[in-house]
């Protein structure tokens, strides 16, 4: 039913969190992220005890088409190989997925926050313009 | 729905990538279903001051 994956040759720099590098058929991939990216004017490391839930963003669903039931699905494989010379990829993350080979369903999701954090206020000429 | 699909010869050279991140994926086979999805949030409110980073 699924063709055979054919690479010569992957040369991948790094893989870094939770990815995933598959080489091979597979049945069914869920991958999940979730990401609070806090950028501050002083750093201070070791006091980040912040509840992922008081953030709306990892709470709220997001949606995905869901993909129509195919009745009749008929495929014909003339050439049953996929070939592919050479990947070359610098960098894999955050939940991302290199596969090589066929995959029945695959359902991957990220979510990422972003936070500035400033100690006094960078732009208090805008703030006086609102108001 | 019918759906009628022949797959003839498929040979790629050469693939260069510099990054895949944040739930993507590089696929080199056949797949039946693929589900996507992607929540990114950076509003002005993101700017944050003072010293507590936890929403009230």
């Amino acid at each position: 039913m699924y063709r055979t994956s054919a690479v010569d040759e992957v040369i991948l720099n790094s893989l870094a969190s939770s990815s995933i590098l598959q080489t091979g058929d597979t049945e069914k991939i869920q991958c999940f992220s979730a990401a609070l990216a806090i950028q501050r004017e002083r750093t201070d490391f070791g006091r980040f005890d912040i509840p992922l839930n008081k953030y709306d963003i990892f709470s709220q669903p997001v949606v995905v088409p869901v993909c129509p039931s195919v009745q009749i699905k008929k495929t014909f494989n003339a050439c049953p190989f996929i070939r592919v010379g050479k990947i070359d990829i610098l960098g894999v993350s955050s939940s991302a997925l290199l596969h090589i080979g066929s995959v029945n369903e695959m359902t991957l999701q990220s979510r990422v926050k972003h936070i500035r954090n400033f100690l006094k206020n960078p732009y208090p000429e805008i703030e006086e313009e609102e108001s | 729905m019918k759906f009628c699909v022949t797959n003839h010869e498929l040979f790629v050279g050469e693939i260069n990538i510099i990054g895949v991140g944040l739930s993507s994926v590089v696929l080199v086979g056949d797949a039946d279903c693929i589900n996507l999805g992607s929540a990114f949030d950076t509003p002005p409110e993101s700017l944050v001051l003072g010293t507590s980073l936890v929403p009230l």
